[in-house]
């Protein structure tokens, strides 16, 4: 049995993930021209964005963390969340090739925040490349940890500001936070979308955790 | 400062004392600008002059600043650690690094105008453009130079590690340096400008802080 005082925020994330699942389908959307009913794609494509966004902050405050006082388990918590930070990067990628195939015809355009994007996946690749090439346990994390700090500050500016400066953007949310489109956002579809980022982000974290105890198991039995 | 200089000054002397290896590295360039030319036949549209010559550009400061910390033997290493500090040594790399990148792009960007035309119309602009890009690709190549050093077989991984965090600065540069080709006012100059300092200076402050978590072996 989940403990209720422990586990409720696991709960939670399934519910919540599973309400806008269901409601996200279900709930009567505005039909704007173009897109149409792939509005509900918001719910989905946006929420990965925000929980790679979280994750990736995550791996980074663990990063400072382990600079702070080498711990061989703080540096397992910063790679895990760099790890399911990447995989919502790919799903955020894949659901938003699939809408801009719907909407702009085609999956894939120069863009600023398609750009950004693409560019953020790329350096956590390298990040893991990195991890792969130096053998000794304690530089590995050292070293990674320095690049994901300085990685991740660029990447910020990246994301952030860059597509603000841009001239020209055909991605929506440009103005104030670019994954945040949410001012004209109908208000029916706020109960749906706000839940969603809630939800992902929790369950995110309990893969995230599940993560780190597979890994500490393995590293237990490398050491017997 | 006195120890920051003497470390530059240390630099550029074992790099006169071997001019073989930055002859190559400046051959390097020029081949690709030949190359370039020859790919062409000459005629190049002027967006694609643009990114063509900061590709170049890019891939021979990767080249260059590959050696800021490649070239050390360990045991040099160890002797420069207990002499100097370590935010000394990064940051004089790093002005070393733009004085070698600034060099090097003006000398490629040279042969490139005579080889494949010049299209530049505000000339300050473009100068500008590649101080800018020099110190920025000083800042993050040296940076990731140091992180590949701690590995042995290091080319290609500086390479991983560093073209993707060259974007948002190189998408910057080739933004000024369009408006330096095109007769076409740009409306955010100064605030391209101003983004591409910060950035410099983030890219510098970045290294600055975290370059002794590396060093300490």
């Amino acid at each position: 049995m989940p403990k209720l005082k422990k586990d409720w925020w696991k709960i939670t994330g399934g519910l919540l993930v599973a309400y806008s699942l269901i409601a996200g389908l279900s709930i009567h959307v505005p039909q704007l021209p173009i897109i149409y009913e792939s509005i509900r794609n918001l719910f989905y494509h946006v929420s990965m964005w925000f929980t790679m966004t979280t994750m990736m902050a995550t791996a980074f405050i663990f990063s400072i963390k382990y600079l702070r006082q080498p711990l061989a388990k703080t540096d397992t918590a910063a790679v895990q969340a760099a790890a399911v930070g990447l995989f919502f990067g790919f799903l955020g990628i894949v659901t938003g090739m699939m809408w801009a195939n719907f909407t702009w015809g085609k999956p894939w355009t120069n863009d600023p925040q398609l750009n950004g994007a693409a560019t953020a996946i790329l350096v956590y690749l390298a990040y893991f490349v990195l991890r792969s090439s130096i053998d000794d346990q304690e530089k590995k994390a050292r070293v990674s940890a320095v690049y994901n700090i300085f990685a991740f500050v660029l990447m910020l500016v990246f994301i952030g500001i860059m597509p603000r400066l841009a001239e020209h953007s055909i991605h929506p949310g440009k103005s104030g936070n670019p994954a945040l489109g949410v001012k004209g956002l109908d208000p029916t579809m706020r109960l749906v979308f706000y839940p969603a980022v809630l939800g992902w982000i929790m369950i995110a974290f309990w893969i995230w955790k599940i993560r780190i105890r597979i890994k500490t198991i393995h590293q237990k039995i490398a050491e017997l | 400062m006195k120890q920051i200089y003497w470390l530059i000054r240390r630099d550029i002397l074992l790099e006169l004392r071997q001019p073989q290896v930055i002859s190559g590295i400046i051959l390097h360039a020029l081949g690709s600008v030949w190359i370039a030319y020859l790919a062409f036949k000459g005629i190049i549209p002027t967006n694609t002059w643009n990114s063509l010559l900061w590709i170049i550009l890019l891939f021979s400061a990767v080249h260059s600043s590959n050696r800021a910390f490649g070239s050390d033997s360990g045991g040099r290493k160890l002797y420069y650690y207990t002499l100097a500090d370590a935010r000394h040594i990064i940051l004089a790399k790093i002005i070393y690094n733009i004085l070698l990148i600034l060099t090097l792009s003006a000398i490629t960007s040279m042969v490139f105008l005579l080889f494949n035309g010049n299209p530049i119309l505000h000339p300050l602009r473009f100068i500008l453009a590649l101080l800018l890009a020099s110190i920025g690709l000083a800042g993050i190549l040296t940076f990731t130079s140091a992180i590949a050093s701690q590995e042995a077989r290091n080319f290609s991984l500086m390479a991983i590690l560093s073209l993707p965090l060259t974007a948002p600065l190189l998408l910057l540069v080739i933004r000024l340096s369009t408006s330096a080709i095109q007769p076409t006012v740009a409306s955010n100059l100064s605030a391209m400008v101003l983004a591409l300092l910060l950035l410099d200076i983030l890219c510098i402050t970045l290294a600055w802080i975290l370059f002794p978590y590396l060093w300490m072996e």
